[in-house]
Formats: structure tokens, sequence, C-alpha cells
């Protein structure tokens, strides 16, 4: 016997599909709205909640053991690490004379 | 249909704990890629501290259209990815059409960004090259450092680059996969290949999902730049 544990049905493969098209329409529309700078943070929320189906659906990370969600929080554990030391000393020097 | 191999390999116990074995294994590579990515994020969010209203400005001249188009093309191709990692699973007759699908958009998406980086060069966006012009910028209102423009630039062409060069190598892998689903060598027993290079095409989606506001819709757009 093979193990089918992690698969889903069809439907939710094409109801994620259809939600992730609807988002990349929806920021790529906004770029026409005039948001001044917050274009950049609302695009990588949406893109954060596109990644989120995309990892939760496509990689059925939803319906993974526990493990599977300890390789992915280490992931983004790291790369947070990354994010919040290198940018908590850029974000407050004296701005740059060159 | 013979396969040459026993399904179990020795090292392991059952079927379920090899298929399992494997998934973790390239989620882990994955983490190592979330860093090889992050590294290149972060640098840029450390540069517009300083530059980003030079880098927005970079930013509007790239084309939103291709790169939204590609956008819808690269998702597809994790739809397709995916019905053919259910099809692995379950044993589905229709595995290598979804395969070829996804090799297919793979390399639309490819042929796209080879159009795009051409579009790019004509239109200037190339640093160092004679079509380059720094006085463009500088004569820009409000004007732009030209040297902040080609930082941007290069960040834009080392991250796109990177990523098509790990969706080349997703190809391949599809390419690979075909092969030997035609062979009739991928049956539900061995489906873990299948499943865990369906892990890494998605990955490479993820990668583009966050490149498309970083690089193409970090500021305003008028329908005028929406062609091709």
């Amino acid at each position: 016997m093979s193990s089918h544990t992690n698969t889903m049905s069809y439907v939710i493969y094409l109801v994620a599909y259809v939600v992730l098209i609807v988002l990349t329409a929806a920021t790529v529309s906004l770029s026409l709205v005039r948001v001044g700078r917050w274009h950049l943070a609302v695009g990588m929320a949406i893109a954060a909640v596109k990644a989120g189906l995309v990892v939760l659906v496509f990689m059925h990370l939803a319906r993974s053991p526990a493990r599977t969600w300890m390789a992915a929080f280490v992931g983004l554990f790291w790369l947070g690490i990354l994010f919040a030391l290198t940018l908590t000393d850029y974000l407050v020097r004296f701005e740059a004379t060159y | 249909m013979a396969v040459d191999t026993p399904a179990l390999e020795t090292q392991f116990t059952t079927l379920e704990q090899q298929h399992q074995s494997t998934l973790l294994g390239m989620w882990i590579f994955l983490d190592t890629e979330i860093l090889l990515f992050g590294g290149l994020f972060v640098s840029v969010f450390a540069y517009r501290v300083w530059y980003g209203d030079d880098f927005d400005m970079a930013s509007g001249r790239l084309n939103v259209l291709i790169g939204g188009v590609n956008t819808v093309v690269l998702l597809t191709s994790s739809l397709t990815m995916a019905l053919a990692v259910h099809a692995a699973l379950t044993g589905g007759r229709r595995l290598a059409l979804w395969l070829v699908l996804t090799a297919v958009l793979g390399l639309a998406f490819l042929g796209l960004k080879g159009y795009e980086y051409l579009s790019d060069y004509r239109e200037g966006l190339v640093p160092w090259t004679a079509r380059f012009s720094a006085r463009e910028w500088t004569e820009h209102t409000p004007p732009a450092d030209p040297q902040h423009v080609a930082l941007f630039l290069i960040f834009y062409y080392v991250m796109t680059g990177l990523h098509a060069v790990h969706l080349s190598v997703g190809i391949g892998l599809v390419v690979w996969l075909t092969r030997r689903a035609m062979a009739g060598r991928v049956t539900p027993d061995r489906s873990d290949v299948a499943e865990a290079i369906g892990l890494y095409w998605h990955f490479v989606d993820v990668v583009w999902i966050f490149l498309l506001p970083l690089l193409y819709l970090s500021v305003h757009h008028t329908p005028e730049d929406f062609h091709f």
C-alpha cells in the first residue's frame, strides 16, 4: 500500500487556483491606484496570503504531519532572524552620505 | 510493466516511512533555499532604507504587464503540477499529460521572461550598455541617482535570473519524471519522488509570488505602462 495521506481533492486545488488568480489581478490592478508609500507593503501582504495558499494547499502542508510544520516553521524562523537582525541595523543608521 | 528496483529501499521499514522521509528531505532543502533567496530580499529592503525613492523610480519602468501575465502562467503551472502529483499518488492515468503541461507552462514563462529582458535592453534598462543613459535619470523630475537606479536593476536581473535558473532545474526534473511516468515507473508506491519534485516546483512559484510586488509593484503605474 502506498501513502495517500497528504493529497487533497481536485476541487480544493481548483478553488485555491481561482483565489490565486483573483489575488494576482487585484495586486496588479492596485498599482493603478495611488496609495503613495503603501504599494510595497500592500503588495507584500497580498503575496504572503498567496504564498500561504500555495504552501497549505498545493504543497499539502494543511494535511501534513507535525514534522513538516516544523520544517516550514524553521525556514520562516531563520528568515525572521535574517530580516530582524539586518534591518534593526540599517533602519537605525544615520543616513548614508555617499 | 517491469520495475527494475523494488519499491522499498533497504534502509526503510515501510513505504509510508520512505515516502515521508523523501518529503522531509525536500522540505529541509527548501529551508536552505529560503535563506538563499532571503539574503537577496533582505538586501533589497536594506538598500531601500536609503535609496527607496530611486528604487521606486526604476521599478516604475519595469514591464508590469509581462510580470503579471508571467505570474498567471506560473500559478497555472502550479495547478497542473498539483494535479500531476495527485495523479501520481492515486495512480491516475493522466499523470504524463499534467507533467507535460507543467513543463510547457514553465517554458512559456522562460520565453516571456527572455522577451522581457530584450525589451528591458531596448528601453535602456540594462546598466553599462550603450542604451542605458545616466542623463535620462539625472534630468528626470524628480531626479534620480543613476547609480542607485543601476543597483536596483542589478538586483532585478540577479533575482529574476536566479529564479529562472531554479525554474530551468524544475523543468529538467519534470521532463525526467515524465519519461519515468511514460515507462510506467511512477507507481503510487514510488510517488514520493513525484511529490518531492512538486514541492520544489511550488516553492519556485512562491519565490516569484514575492518577486512580483518587490520588483514590479512598489510604485504607482499608469495604464500606459501596460504594454508588451
